[in-house]
């Protein structure tokens, strides 16, 4: 019963780290369809920055 | 979401905008917020000068701490500091401070695991550092030295209601209410705090961040405007003022809870009469190092009526805090419990 258990458990862990890949993955995707947002890449922001003489908003976001 | 409404797109447009999603190789020395948060938002200046925070959370229903009116004041705020850039320089300095031990997250000895950036090819979940790994990380230094955490580790970020001032999270820093040290020092319902420290605020992160690195004991110099009329205050902070606050809604405080519970999650009993201890154990961890409660007897439902030979009344956090400053790691402390009305006695060893 406790290796069923540990088995299910693993399973489930499994199943669930998989949404989250998929989750992940399809943030980036999302975001890099969006001309209006640099994705994970600060120094990219502070180059544009830069040359544009505009602020930075940086967004810290867990994917959940 | 933001980018739905019209006028928050407008002021959005007015920014360059970066996402970042993993706590891989963030620059601790820039980027430093409250860890237990799963969305925050720092403005800058392209040299990296910070003009402000955004992004707050509590134990409470999350509309009293964020809201999107909030959050379009925090950009029409930025977007008045960016204006005037870089007269404001000394103002803005103390925005930015070095705490942690390690500029990246992945030179704690618990995080050496992550590479600096996520494998999209490949495991990427399994990849990603969280943000709360990282204050995990930072405590787990402290406890494996077997050193006393102090306040400001184990009470990070604490919610600027607990010196007495509830702001409204519609407004960058307007007083709803104040009581407590915050009345006694003058703060009214209807302030507009311009400054704290000498910062200007675009947030309640802000104000924050302020009391979070003011040191305790501590007097903080306030600018609020008040029917027009600028008012100065000084605000004082205890030695002790964090402790007031509740850490039990914390990601972070899980691991808190299996170096000093072996693993349980305590909530106030019922028929608690606040002359004793009586914590109800509401979960009891059953994998690795957070079932050492579990194997030593503890289940769901007992009563915590004594804890290494305390007996006062306590919440959660109270205990947690007092555990993790007066016990080592290695200590084996007695645990009294009831349960079904029979007291049983059983010991753990602290993590």
């Amino acid at each position: 019963m406790t290796r069923l258990a540990t088995c299910l458990v693993l399973l489930t862990a499994a199943a669930a780290a998989q949404d989250r890949d998929t989750k992940v993955r399809n943030d980036r995707a999302a975001f890099e369809q969006r001309d209006a947002w640099v994705y994970n890449d600060l120094d990219a922001g502070l180059a544009e920055a830069r040359k544009t003489g505009k602020p930075v908003l940086v967004v810290i976001r867990c994917i959940p | 979401m933001a980018r739905r409404d019209e006028s928050i797109r407008h002021l959005l447009d007015q920014f360059v905008t970066v996402r970042i999603v993993q706590a891989n190789a963030l620059d601790l020395t820039l980027f430093d917020f409250d860890f237990d948060l799963t969305f925050a938002v720092f403005f800058l200046n392209a040299d990296k000068t910070i003009y402000g925070r955004f992004g707050t959370r509590s134990d409470r229903e999350a509309v009293r701490d964020i809201s999107m009116e909030g959050f379009r004041r925090a950009l029409e705020g930025a977007l008045g500091l960016h204006a005037d850039y870089p007269k404001n320089r000394a103002a803005l300095a103390g925005k930015r401070a070095t705490r942690m031990r390690v500029r990246q997250p992945e030179r704690f000895p618990s995080l050496k695991k992550y590479g600096k950036s996520l494998d999209y090819d490949g495991a990427v979940a399994k990849s990603c550092m969280h943000c709360h790994q990282v204050r995990a990380a930072a405590r787990a230094v402290l406890r494996e030295a077997r050193k006393p955490m102090p306040d400001e580790v184990l009470f990070p970020w604490p919610m600027p209601d607990a010196v007495g001032l509830s702001l409204d999270p519609k407004e960058c820093a307007t007083v709803a209410r104040a009581a407590g040290v915050a009345e006694k020092a003058g703060f009214r319902a209807g302030d507009r705090i311009l400054s704290l420290a000498g910062q200007p605020l675009l947030s309640i992160a802000d104000v924050q961040w302020v009391l979070d690195t003011a040191g305790a004991p501590a007097r903080i110099p306030a600018v609020v405007e008040r029917k027009g009329e600028r008012v100065e205050l000084t605000l004082p902070l205890e030695k002790d003022w964090r402790r007031g606050s509740d850490i039990s809604w914390r990601t972070t405080t899980w691991d808190l809870r299996r170096m000093a519970f072996g693993g349980m999650v305590l909530e106030p009993a019922p028929g608690a009469d606040g002359k004793s201890l009586r914590l109800r154990v509401k979960h009891v961890g059953r994998y690795g190092q957070h079932a050492v409660a579990m194997r030593a007897g503890v289940r769901k439902g007992d009563i915590v009526v004594g804890f290494a030979g305390w007996t006062d009344p306590m919440t959660e956090s109270e205990l947690l805090a007092r555990v993790l400053t007066k016990k080592p790691a290695g200590t084996r402390v007695d645990v009294a419990l009831l349960r079904d009305g029979k007291r049983i006695e059983t010991r753990i060893r602290l993590q």
